[in-house]
């Protein structure tokens, strides 16, 4: 997906901390319940509640998400472009 | 005894064939066989009798009644089930089963079997129940309205149009019903969009999974998850986040509340 890595992006996943908000399947300490679960992320028709999810908009989401929806609680973690792809990469395993 | 294994194994390997192996045509375009609709429709009608059995029906027929009726219908009922001269619209004329002609219906069934039609509807027909969305009364002057179709030519139907009237609004309860509210959350289709434990359907992932929806911090990753900013949400997402894809389904603030607390036991 976008020619990521899925692996490298799941553990990028853990270092940026998206498990304290997210459940994330698949990786272990990723049980926050702050914003939705990341199960079968890849299956969902919209991010944030309004942005059509493809590969290229959930990486935009993920390093801006304050761009699409300024009232989001999700912060700017400064993830990097080729991080995003790397996450998505995996996300995009969680169907 | 071995006979019998035999029987219910060849049963089952039918059964199978004909609903996994997608032999069953589901189309709307493809009728009922005769014995199955026979089967489909006494189930039906034997059903809505048992139930109307225990309910007790309030004076109908009088002029007001019969005209709210009137209005109601032709808000609501009109587009799907015709009226005198008026034919259903497009979309209701490729339904199956078809929508019945309400003029037969007034002198066939009674005024509690009627009602509790209205109130309730009939799954796999397309009849939708009006219980979260209409009063009783308000039923029950459709009920009465319906009576008097049969007597009524096109032309009186057209002549008597009363204009339109809003259905009334129910009254929030005391203490919001977590029971209830999970009824009422099949009634707003919220299934179609969400994976929601406890409630059988689609489930599908539109929108995020509500599972442990009680004990997230965010609403729609903006509200702080409170009680009155659920029922908020609930009520008019656009409000909250206009550009949000999530529609405001009309759901009254008792069922918003009820909702609420259903979701909140999801923890």
């Amino acid at each position: 997906m976008l020619g990521g890595d899925a692996e490298h992006g799941r553990l990028l996943l853990r270092q940026f901390g998206c498990g304290a908000c997210h459940r994330i399947a698949g990786v272990a300490d990723a049980q926050g319940n702050v914003g939705p679960p990341l199960d079968g992320v890849a299956q969902r028709v919209y991010l944030g509640g309004m942005l059509p999810n493809s590969p290229e908009n959930m990486a935009r989401w993920i390093r801006a998400p304050k761009t699409f929806d300024p009232q989001t609680a999700m912060p700017t973690l400064g993830v990097g472009e080729e991080h995003a792809r790397d996450m998505v990469a995996y996300l995009y395993t969680l169907r | 005894m071995r006979l019998l294994a035999a029987l219910v194994v060849l049963t089952l390997a039918a059964a199978a064939t004909v609903f996994y192996a997608g032999v069953y045509d589901v189309s709307a375009t493809d009728e009922h066989l005769a014995p199955t609709y026979w089967l489909l429709d006494t189930a039906m009608r034997r059903s809505v009798q048992q139930r109307a059995e225990q309910i007790s029906v309030p004076d109908l027929g009088q002029p007001g009644q019969v005209r709210r009726g009137n209005a109601l219908y032709r808000q609501h009922c009109v587009q799907c089930h015709g009226a005198p001269g008026v034919a259903p619209e497009r979309f209701a004329l490729g339904m199956t089963p078809a929508p019945a002609n309400l003029a037969y219906t007034g002198r066939a069934w009674s005024p509690a079997e009627v009602f509790w039609v209205v109130k309730e509807g009939l799954k796999m027909t397309g009849m939708p129940a009006w219980k979260y969305r209409m009063v009783d009364e308000d039923i029950w002057a459709i009920v009465s309205f319906v009576r008097e179709l049969p007597k009524l030519s096109p032309e009186e139907y057209r002549a008597k149009s009363p204009g339109r009237e809003a259905a009334a609004e129910p009254p929030v309860s005391a203490a919001p019903d977590a029971e209830r509210g999970k009824r009422a959350i099949s009634q707003y289709t919220c299934v179609t969009c969400h994976a929601i434990p406890g409630i059988v359907g689609a489930n599908a992932p539109v929108g995020p999974p509500l599972k442990r929806i009680g004990t997230r911090g965010f609403i729609a990753g903006i509200l702080p998850n409170t009680p009155d900013n659920m029922v908020r949400w609930i009520r008019h997402p656009q409000a909250v986040n206009p550009k949000s894809a999530m529609p405001d389904l009309g759901v009254t603030e008792r069922d918003a509340r009820d909702i609420a607390a259903y979701l909140s036991t999801l923890r």
